[in-house]
């Protein structure tokens, strides 16, 4: 039954929808950062095979970024969204819609991080590589210690812009039904009659994880800058 | 006599089509100190890159220390060495660039105890131990903590020379070491090479500072064209000037 009794205050109804909302939130949380944890580890590996791979190795890559970078994140939660559910029930596998949800948001993340891994990387002069080479270091060495570092300072600013555009995108999930924090604020909309308030609740939600997100990342820009020119 | 400690016989290479020098052949003693002039665009930094292998080349050999580097010949075809060994082999010699080429994410110490580290395989309080004492010799005990963007250009080659110089190599080859360089600080850079050169260590520096190659050199190469046009002794290249280009050449240098 729903509930129309008016005289139970804004407040008291949020309270009353606490464990809904917090399951919602749980969600969010779980989908963004294991769509960012996930995306960002095969978003470098992508970035260094198109930075270093051969051309023929690096193709499939290449078309892979350009196509996620340039479908709406809505359209790229759809098509994976059926297709791979599709795929897998045909092969007899069931995927929670969470996971569904996770791997979606883990490509479109994959695809950023690997342009920004690129981009750092080829920004780094050859003679870096030349220097390390002439110390007689070998290319994995020349990577891990001369041009992963330098890069990541580069990266680390777009990156946690990154990571705050997946949470943002994380609220499309609502509309293959995963039950994150934005379909809660639906729910509770629908229940009740108090778009704006409900609304306004969520966002100032999402509000407060991003610049938790922004913070964390400043903090750490701090403690791994360089003296730069 | 004992056998030179680098030995460059007929060597070519080329950029495509384009032949950046061929026929090279040099000697160079433990011990002494070699530069190699010319005009621009005549192949001096490629023939140094290519004794580091930092370059491929396809005709001729180098053999350091009585060993060919960088290529073998398998069933009759001359074969690239795997990175693997080419890193090796390049240990046995080091390279100061034009650019210095500092690892800018690093204080000096950590910039020479990077290959120390990693391919020398040293324990750390070694390593730190030889940096500083390299250092030390550059004259650069008080900067050993600073990043190379707060050191001036004369200081970051000094700590580039000492990077090098750690490892221990039995050739130091220098690229330019001092074109990208103001010239107040043009000064403090030679001095430290010549007191390296004092000291007996091996060296090939490609530099249009031709007062400095005529008091240090034990042997000029004069470089023309893609072709070695002239090797002999500082007074052979700078004062008798057989070779009309060569006359030409050091006639635009006003000495």
């Amino acid at each position: 039954m729903i509930n129309i009794n008016t005289n139970i205050s804004f407040w008291e109804r949020i309270w009353n929808s606490r464990t809904m909302i917090i399951d919602g939130l749980s969600s969010t949380i779980l989908v963004s950062l294991g769509a960012i944890v996930l995306g960002t580890i095969l978003g470098v590996i992508i970035g260094l095979i198109i930075t270093y791979g051969n051309k023929y190795v690096k193709m499939p890559f290449k078309a892979f970024v350009d196509i996620v970078r340039g479908l709406p994140l809505l359209v790229t939660i759809f098509i994976i969204y059926y297709y791979l559910d599709y795929i897998l029930k045909s092969i007899g596998i069931v995927m929670s819609p969470m996971i569904i949800g996770i791997i979606a948001l883990m490509i479109f993340c994959s695809a950023q991080v690997s342009e920004l891994v690129r981009g750092a990387l080829q920004n780094i002069p050859k003679q870096q590589i030349d220097a390390g080479r002439a110390l007689g270091m070998r290319f994995p060495q020349i990577l891990k210690d001369i041009l992963l570092p330098q890069a990541l300072v580069e990266i680390l600013p777009p990156w946690v812009n990154s990571a705050t555009e997946i949470v943002k995108g994380s609220t499309l999930l609502s509309l293959v039904s995963i039950a994150e924090l934005m379909l809660v604020g639906k729910q509770l909309v629908a229940k009740h009659p108090r778009a704006l308030a409900y609304y306004s609740l969520i966002g100032l939600i999402y509000f407060t994880i991003n610049t938790a997100i922004e913070l964390g990342g400043k903090a750490l820009e701090k403690k791994i800058s360089f003296v730069k020119k | 006599m004992t056998e030179p400690l680098l030995k460059i016989r007929n060597l070519g290479k080329s950029f495509g089509k384009v032949k950046v020098f061929e026929g090279a052949n040099l000697d160079v003693n433990e011990g002494e100190v070699v530069t190699i002039i010319g005009p621009s665009g005549s192949g001096k930094t490629t023939l140094l890159r290519c004794i580091n292998l930092l370059e491929q080349f396809e005709e001729g050999s180098i053999l350091l220390d009585g060993k060919e580097v960088g290529y073998k010949v398998e069933n009759g075809k001359r074969k690239r060495y795997s990175e693997h060994v080419i890193a090796e082999q390049r240990q046995m010699t080091g390279m100061v660039f034009q650019q210095f080429n500092l690892f800018p994410h690093m204080t000096a110490l950590k910039n020479v105890m990077l290959g120390l580290i990693r391919v020398k395989k040293l324990p750390h309080d070694e390593a730190e131990k030889i940096s500083r004492k390299w250092l030390e010799r550059v004259g650069l005990a008080d900067k050993v903590d600073n990043y190379p963007a707060q050191l001036s250009g004369g200081q970051q080659q000094r700590v580039a020379i000492a990077r090098a110089l750690a490892m221990n190599p039995r050739i130091v080859l220098f690229d330019e070491a001092t074109s990208a360089l103001d010239p107040e600080l043009v000064g403090e850079v030679l001095n430290v090479i010549k007191q390296l050169a004092n000291d007996g260590i091996t060296m090939i520096l490609v530099t249009h500072e031709m007062r400095f190659a005529y008091e240090v050199s034990d042997k000029v190469v004069f470089m023309d064209g893609g072709k070695i046009a002239a090797i002999g002794t500082p007074k052979e290249i700078f004062e008798d000037r057989a070779l009309p280009r060569l006359k030409e050449f050091l006639y635009n240098f006003n000495i």
